[in-house]
């Protein structure tokens, strides 16, 4: 293999991975506050896709692709941060106090509900999506580095660099923290804990419903079932780097999208599913509390 | 003692019924459905084995079916082999890959077991499709024989009809044996306590590894009868959806309710063929997927302990226990991080 072959794999691995490290903020997020895997999440992060692209479809035949773009993406973000806040008021806050399983299992039947209620609207074949920089690319040393590419890079550091800073230095994200460190604590002192946790769904949510619709731009492809698939990976990059901590998401969804794009390089594309999966028995087996995290936890 | 309970009473009327059924029913389509229920209700029971009775939380059970099914439609169609050896070969493979995983992924808790084998699952499904050599892949495997016994080849579906109901009351006699050995209690002491069970002396990983094997001895199994049946296998036949859909099944009959797991599994799979007026083609299949997870979402708010609570399985296995990890489980005080 030759070099210029892995550095095209990396350059995609990382686009790829940085889109993974935003879905896996939603996991860590809820997981941290709550304390367990919110399945549905890759429901949200399908259903941003869709509006952003049914409603980017309309304003295009008006306006030019860019403002029309923003604007979609926008209204898709918004819509799915409301989402996010409704679907844990109504599925996930009456089994609040039970075992964590019942909220786990009812997450899973969120996922089911909208994604084939997406399909059963909407039809389950692929859609394609207008590109945002058509024919944009540069060469580095033999490889091909697209515009695409530098706007994932972009979006995706911004965020979670803003989202870094609105955890650790703002009076919500103060909150947050406090629910995750100690849920009664934090009520008796005064935190109105169902804000903390609407706005822990609305931010992971919203991150989600970007990555949606970088990821959805960036293979050309809008699908019902795309979150089941990117929903899990989100899951995987927040378990390898550590789940509960914003830099962990980000290094872990790098090495997923990495050790992905380096393993379907060089094995089989038909394989990058599996591989995403094997990281995750791996890590699992050996570093349950993620890769990055400073101490290890006894159980999980 | 009641030499007779109404439990065994009701499920000997159930079963006598089954059998009686084929006079009544003529049409090869409502066979077939009615088969197609036995696959369903055979795998939830043993899916309820390790997650109602054991508390394990398993989301990778259609990959021990397809794991099962491939290994007994290659020794049929490449080596002749005939269906009956093949069975039981289908059900070892379910075991030792149930081993294999077991032993890696039953040293998590919950929702993580959760993620890991439904991960599993997913590479199974990978493997089938993209090792074309052995598999032939997407394209599936034709020609399957079909059972012969004592010389009687079986043709249509009344024989697979008896077969299933055969297997069904295997299933479910042997899982009760087993729930009230040793084994078993110590799978509900695990499930209800794991400290506790502990303290008396129970080795929880080794039991739990030992009843996830199990479990996934009879998906093996069932893949074995599936490919027969159908003739056909291929890496679509049992997926993730179908692994959730045993999930869901055993949740609204009664997580750790044996008879729970059949009224559950029965309605689940029978609702694609009842939204089937309303609907046609690849629409059935979302519309089912969608309205099963609302109602499990549904269940889930108002009534976590599943039908089985309120009516045939009261003077079963006590519920109170799995009311207390459903509802306020031992393990919902919140984890130390």
């Amino acid at each position: 293999m030759s070099s210029e072959f892995i550095i095209q794999q990396l350059i995609s691995g990382v686009a790829i991975g940085l889109a993974y490290a935003l879905i896996a903020i939603g996991y860590s997020m809820v997981y941290g506050i709550l304390k367990f895997i919110n399945f549905g999440h890759g429901a949200v992060y399908m259903v941003g896709t869709y509006v952003a692209y049914f409603v980017w479809r309309y304003l295009n035949q008006s306006m030019a692709v860019w403002p029309s773009f923003l604007l979609a993406a926008l209204i898709a973000v918004a819509g799915a941060a409301v989402f996010g806040v409704v679907m844990e008021k109504v599925a996930y806050k009456p089994t609040r106090g039970r075992s964590r399983l019942t909220t786990f299992m009812s997450s899973v039947g969120v996922s089911l509900m909208v994604t084939f209620g997406m399909e059963f609207l909407v039809g389950p074949e692929p859609r394609p999506t207008p590109s945002l920089f058509p024919g944009v690319r540069f060469e580095i040393g033999g490889a091909v580095l697209t515009g695409m590419q530098i706007f994932m890079f972009g979006v995706a550091l911004t965020l979670l660099v803003a989202l870094q800073w609105f955890v650790h230095r703002t009076q919500a994200g103060r909150s947050i923290r406090a629910c995750s460190e100690d849920m009664g604590a934090a009520s008796l002192m005064g935190v109105n804990i169902d804000n903390a946790i609407s706005i822990t769904f609305a931010i992971g949510s919203a991150l989600g419903a970007v990555a949606g619709i970088l990821i959805g731009i960036y293979y050309s492809a809008v699908y019902p079932t795309m979150g089941w698939a990117a929903g899990i990976k989100g899951f995987i990059a927040a378990v390898t780097g550590g789940i509960g901590s914003i830099p962990g998401a980000m290094l872990g969804g790098l090495l997923l999208g990495m050790a992905e794009n380096l393993g379907a390089g060089f094995l089989s594309s038909g394989y990058r599913d599996a591989i995403a999966f094997t990281v995750l028995i791996l890590v699992m087996l050996f570093r349950p509390s993620g890769i990055f995290a400073r101490e290890q936890r006894s159980s999980l | 003692m009641n030499w007779f309970p109404r439990r065994v009473r009701m499920l000997t009327l159930a079963l006598v019924v089954a059998l009686l059924l084929p006079i009544f029913v003529h049409s090869p389509y409502a066979l077939h459905v009615m088969v197609l229920l036995g696959i369903w209700v055979v795998l939830a029971e043993s899916l309820n084995f390790v997650t109602g009775f054991a508390g394990q939380l398993a989301l990778g059970h259609a990959a021990f079916v397809t794991l099962g099914g491939y290994a007994g439609a290659l020794l049929m169609v490449n080596n002749g082999w005939p269906f009956w050896p093949a069975l039981l070969i289908g059900g070892g493979t379910g075991f030792a890959t149930g081993l294999i995983l077991g032993l890696m992924a039953l040293r998590l808790r919950g929702d993580y077991l959760g993620m890991v084998t439904l991960g599993f699952g997913e590479i199974v499904r990978l493997l089938a499709v993209n090792l074309v050599d052995i598999t032939r892949g997407p394209m599936g495997v034709p020609g399957i024989p079909r059972p012969v016994i004592f010389g009687y080849k079986f043709h249509g579906e009344l024989p697979f009809f008896y077969l299933i109901l055969v297997l069904i009351v295997f299933t479910h006699m042997s899982i009760e044996r087993m729930l009230f050995s040793r084994f078993g209690r110590a799978c509900l002491a695990i499930r209800d306590d794991e400290i506790a069970a502990q303290a008396m002396g129970v080795k929880p990983y080794r039991y739990k590894v030992l009843a996830f094997c199990i479990s996934s001895a009879y998906a093996g199994l069932m893949g074995v009868f599936y490919c027969s049946w159908a003739t056909f296998f291929s890496p679509d036949a049992f997926k993730l959806d179908d692994s959730i859909m045993l999930s869901v099944m055993i949740t609204l009959g009664g997580i750790g309710s044996l008879v729970g797991a059949i009224p559950g599994a029965i309605g689940i799979g029978a609702l694609p063929e009842l939204l089937r007026p309303f609907t046609t083609g690849a629409r059935v299949a979302s519309l089912r997927l969608a309205g099963v997870g609302l109602v499990m979402v549904v269940f889930l708010i108002l009534r976590p302990q599943g039908i089985a609570g309120m009516s045939i399985a009261k003077d079963y296995i006590s519920l109170e226990p799995l009311r207390r990890l459903f509802v306020r489980g031992s393990d919902s005080k919140p984890e130390k991080t």
